[in-house]
This record gives C-alpha cells, structure tokens and sequence, in this order.
C-alpha cells in the first residue's frame, strides 16, 4: 500500500515541489510581477495540491502545476494590480541595474511593460506563459483551457497589437 | 521591425528568468506542514480508504427499509392469521374488537387496548381493502358510525345477525367455528369491577 503510506506521500510530494517550485513561480511571477506575491501564489497552489490528490494522477507535470498556480494568480491578481505600476518600475530598475543602460533603454522597457500589462487577458495570458521556460503551445493551451492553434493566434496577435501600440506611443514622443 | 521584436522578446525574457528568493522549496514544505495540510491529507486518505465500503451500510439501510415497508404494508401473510382467515370472505373481518353485547356502560366505552405483534397488525389492516358484496350493499348512513360500529362495516357481529354468522363459520372450518364460540363466551362473562376505594387526602 505504497500510495497510502502517509510518510511515502510526503516525500512524493516533496520531490514535485523541488523539480516543480520554480517553474509555477515564474508562472505567477508573469503575470503578478512581484516577487512576494508569486512565492504566496507557488505556496497556495502547493497546499491546494496537497490537500487534494489529483496531483497523484498527473499526466503532464508541468501543464497541470502551471494551470493550478495560474488559477491562483488570476484570483490574486486583482489585488496585485493595485500596487503592479509601482513594483513593476521598481522591479525594472533592480533588474536591469546596471548604469550602462540608458535611460532611453529604460523608457522603452518600462513603456513596453505597461503595454503588456494593457493587452486584453486573452492575448496577454499566452504571451506571457509562452515565454516561461519554453512552455509549449500543447502546455499553454492545457493551462488555459484553449486548443493549441487559438494560443498561437493569439500570440502572434498580442505581438502584433503591442507592436503597433508601440510605435504609436514612440510616434508620439 | 526587429529592433521591436528584440526589445520585446528581451522583457518577457526578463519576467520568464525571474528567480524566487532561496529556499522557496523549504519553505513551500514548512508552510504545508505548518497548515495543518499533511493531517487534512491524511483525514482524506483515511476517507477514500473508508468511502469504497460505503455501499455496504447504505445497502444493508435500503434492505431494512424495503423490509419494514413490505411487512408494515402487509405483503408478508402471518401464519396464525391465515389459519384464522381460511378462504372465506367473511372471516376476513378486521381484527378489531368486537363490541360487547350487553348494555352501554362506562366500562364497555373505553378503549380497548390489545398488544398485538407487529405480524398480526399488517394482517388486521389488510382485509380493510377487500370489498364485499354485503359492504357495497350497505346502506348509507344519516350520521357518522360511532366507534363501536367501526371495524364492523357489514354488521356481522353485534346484533341479531350473530347466528348468522355462527352458521357461515360452522360451514366453513371448524377452527373459526370454535374461535367464535371462544368469542361468544368471553362476552357473556360478566365483567367484575373491583370497587374504588379513595384514600382521603391528608
């Protein structure tokens, strides 16, 4: 009775979080852009997954951690959204810290982030999680429940509506 | 425009390489014990370990229902209640009280209470369904039957037609010619009433 061994479980349990844990904290970590946020994110969609037991009977890992922490995320992220213009600019300037980059550079990061974050939910979504760890359209489309072929549309219509928002707003300047 | 395309792809690289503090793992570990999460795990293994034997209680509950209902509606014939039936319309009376003959007094209107088994109330009530002839005939009645008429629709016992049904009975078997004889006798004994003494009250 191996799957009953409460010990045994644990330790299953443990080794998902350590091949899984960073992978759903760049899940929630695109979309919510703060750091805090997303490790509360991984940790509730961890303990949600423990307390249940679907997670004994995944086939595809990856896909359905993603699409339980993203879940979490899309209910939290009203609450991040509140503070997300100030922690993205501030989250911005730690990463790209160095003082080679010019602050044109950064006025063109900092205006594409909040384009991004102005696409509608539908583009916005594949966008991000195509970008996290080489996600698959199959796995993309598994997280938000889409076919495969509407997460590629809509990833090259994300890209192409934010490259024309962009080069209106640099038009403009 | 590729200069775009580098830009953009270079941010979402950016929020795709996000790293977590470390020790996130640890801590996802110490957040799910702290929760209380691996007793909750285990009450829900403890269930699904226990839920797959749940159709054996629900099972033996649905054949205890489906057996009080089947007795209680009287499907089960009682083996002294068909002896004292036997095959005649007549003799499946009710097997309520038969009124005394003698004069009203206070002691012939009281309810009678007899303790039956719980075999011989499913008997008792199912005769009330069979239709005779004589209890289609019968008269309807200017006021409504007083509680000594009822359970005697047809009114074989009672009044004159007492002979009656003594000839039918005799015809019919010899045990429900005696157990109307035992009837018969049990009523014309006279009934004792020990007198009342009152205690004064002190």
């Amino acid at each position: 009775m191996r799957r009953d061994d409460p010990l045994e479980r644990e330790q299953e349990f443990s080794g998902i979080v350590e091949r899984q844990a960073r992978f759903m904290f760049r899940v929630a970590y695109s979309r919510l852009r703060n750091v805090q946020d997303a490790e509360d994110a991984v940790q509730e969609a961890f303990l949600k997954l423990y307390r249940g037991d679907a997670w004994r009977r995944m086939e595809d890992e990856r896909a359905f951690l993603a699409r339980t922490v993203w879940r979490i995320v899309l209910d939290r992220a009203p609450r991040a959204a509140d503070r997300m213009d100030d922690v993205a600019g501030m989250e911005l300037a730690s990463a790209a810290g160095s003082p080679e980059r010019s602050a044109a550079e950064k006025g063109e990061r900092t205006l594409l982030r909040r384009l991004i974050d102005g696409l509608p939910e539908e583009l916005r979504q594949p966008l991000l999680l195509s970008t996290i760890e080489e996600m698959t359209s199959r796995e993309v489309a598994v997280v938000m429940g889409i076919p495969e072929g509407t997460v590629r549309t809509r990833v090259m219509r994300a890209r192409a509506e934010l490259k024309k928002r962009f080069e209106a707003m640099e038009a403009r300047r | 425009m590729k200069n775009f395309d580098e830009l953009l792809d270079g941010v979402l690289r950016e929020d795709a390489a996000a790293e977590p503090r470390a020790g996130l793992e640890g801590r996802v570990m110490v957040r799910v014990r702290a929760d209380g999460a691996l007793p909750r795990g285990c009450f829900s293994q403890d269930w699904n370990r226990w839920r797959r034997w749940l159709p054996v209680p629900a099972a033996a509950c649905l054949v205890a229902a489906v057996s009080v209902w089947y007795v209680s509606d009287g499907r089960v014939p009682h083996p002294d209640a068909a002896a004292l039936r036997g095959s005649s319309p007549v003799l499946a009376i009710p097997a309520v009280e038969a009124p005394k003959p003698m004069a009203a007094d206070a002691q012939s209107n009281a309810p009678q209470v007899r303790e039956r088994p719980l075999f011989a109330e499913a008997v008792a009530r199912q005769p009330k369904r069979v239709r005779t002839a004589s209890a289609e005939s019968e008269p309807k009645l200017e006021t409504f039957p007083a509680v000594s008429q009822q359970g005697n629709p047809a009114g074989w016992l009672g009044r004159d037609e007492n002979g009656k049904f003594a000839a039918i009975a005799n015809e019919v078997t010899p045990a429900a010619a005696k157990a109307y004889r035992q009837l018969q006798e049990a009523q014309s004994e006279p009934i004792g009433i020990a007198a009342i003494e009152i205690t004064p009250l002190q």
